[in-house]
């Protein structure tokens, strides 16, 4: 899907090991009204196999965000970070860092790198930052 | 006394008692004498020959050693108070008790009385703080961490933005504010912003809301050095408390009308043991309060 197609749900990688905090993730999602489709890896071998779709992952959705925290068991989010940047497929997917900078820049900048921007923008970034202050972790 | 040593003595204190019966039933008290020299001589020899192994080291020989690191940490990269990885672990509680006493407050604080929602309001007013120390002992961390860079260092500067930070913060306290300029040493550029927000952070807490608020950077003498000084005509302390200012956790006022994690002047303490140089800390109630710190230029240029 392009995000230009506005009824389509955005679809999201979120890349935590912390079960309340992927509860907490899904709640703000719903909170800020934006539907979305949020699939978790646990780890960070399991990102890659769910972004490369090997294995029990061979029918998952390609994400348009990857919502990524950086303390993961096995293979660490620095780690998956520098096989998406790798990959010339993945590389097009924005990644959103779970870190506690909450520096508006950092933000716009991946809202920027998004391939087609939602048509009603504006919002859709309103709702998406009110999301990230929820869950970037501090 | 460790367990292992513990454990060597009585192992050799057994042995020489069961020698002893034997020499007793072999030459009865004309050993006595013997006796005596092999109750002291055997436990001595195995403590010796644990001690060759290194199986067992006496306590005092670890402090020896942990002095030592200590000195020879205070100009190089040192290791850290805590293990890494201890604040993720630290935070993810609270994120989580903090997140569902909101997701509580938010979904079903409806079905709650007054008196409900105002448990929540303070576990999440409690997690604020719990966060607030988390942050204030890693700060702590890294500045004990983190390498060394010395440079040539303008404090004047540091502290005109840390103020300018401070006031676009809270533009309605009016404080008058003064920096001497050219205030300039070799030292850690990072680590002296980290002290000067914690010194002039205070200086802006305790002049808040006060007629004719002051706060000035200047240098200055204190005990035949050349020191920095940050002087405020705030709430002031009681001279008597003065040494428990520098321990973490100390207050001496209180935390509803001043508050803080109680670790800055702590972490201002260490950063400057750091770098090998010292604060000190002078005040009058409700007069105000001078902090003089020296950083030694010798030392800093090795």
């Amino acid at each position: 899907m392009t995000l230009n197609d506005s009824h389509a749900p955005l679809e999201i990688l979120l890349v935590e090991d912390n079960e309340n905090d992927v509860i907490l993730a899904r709640r703000a999602f719903r909170a800020a009204g934006l539907e979305c489709n949020i699939s978790v890896a646990r780890d960070g071998v399991e990102a890659m196999e769910f972004l490369r779709k090997e294995g029990r992952y061979s029918s998952a959705p390609t994400p348009d965000i990857i919502l990524l925290d950086l303390h993961l068991p096995r293979k660490n989010g620095r780690e998956v970070m520098e096989e998406i940047k790798k990959d010339s497929v993945l590389k097009c997917i924005p990644v959103i860092l779970l870190t506690s900078s909450t520096e508006e820049a950092d933000i716009s900048e991946a809202y920027g790198s998004l391939a087609s921007p939602p048509k009603d923008k504006q919002d859709w970034v309103e709702k998406f930052t009110k999301v990230l202050s929820k869950i970037l972790k501090r | 006394m460790s367990p292992g040593t513990v454990f060597a003595l009585s192992l050799s204190l057994l042995a020489a008692i069961l020698f002893e019966w034997l020499a007793l039933a072999l030459f009865g008290y004309l050993a006595l004498p013997l006796l005596a020299a092999i109750t002291v001589a055997i436990p001595a020899l195995m403590l010796a020959a644990a001690w060759t192994l290194g199986r067992i080291k006496p306590d005092f020989f670890s402090s020896l050693r942990k002095d030592e690191a200590q000195k020879t940490g205070a100009n190089s990269p040192s290791t850290g108070i805590f293990p890494e990885g201890a604040f993720h672990d630290l935070r993810a509680p609270v994120r989580g008790i903090d997140g569902f006493a909101t997701a509580l407050e938010e979904d079903y604080g409806n079905n709650l009385d007054d008196t409900g929602r105002d448990y929540l309001r303070r576990i999440r007013s409690e997690c604020g703080h719990l966060r607030g120390i988390i942050d204030g002992l890693q700060q702590l961390d890294s500045s004990m961490r983190r390498p060394l860079a010395l440079t040539e260092t303008d404090l004047s500067a540091i502290a005109e933005e840390i103020i300018q930070a401070l006031r676009e913060a809270e533009p309605g306290n009016q404080v008058e504010t003064r920096v001497e300029m050219g205030l300039s040493a070799r030292t850690d550029p990072a680590l002296i912003r980290i002290l000067l927000v914690h010194l002039i952070g205070n200086a802006w807490k305790f002049t808040r809301d006060r007629p004719n608020a002051r706060i000035e950077i200047k240098t200055g003498m204190r005990n035949g050095k050349d020191v920095f000084m940050v002087n405020d005509s705030g709430a002031g302390f009681d001279m008597a408390y003065a040494a428990k200012l520098f321990e973490p956790f100390q207050r001496l006022h209180d935390p509803s009308l001043f508050p803080g994690n109680g670790l800055g002047l702590y972490t201002a303490r260490k950063i400057l043991e750091r770098l090998g140089g010292e604060i000190w800390a002078a005040g009058e109630e409700n007069r105000g309060a001078v902090f003089s710190f020296f950083i030694p230029q010798d030392k800093a240029k090795r």
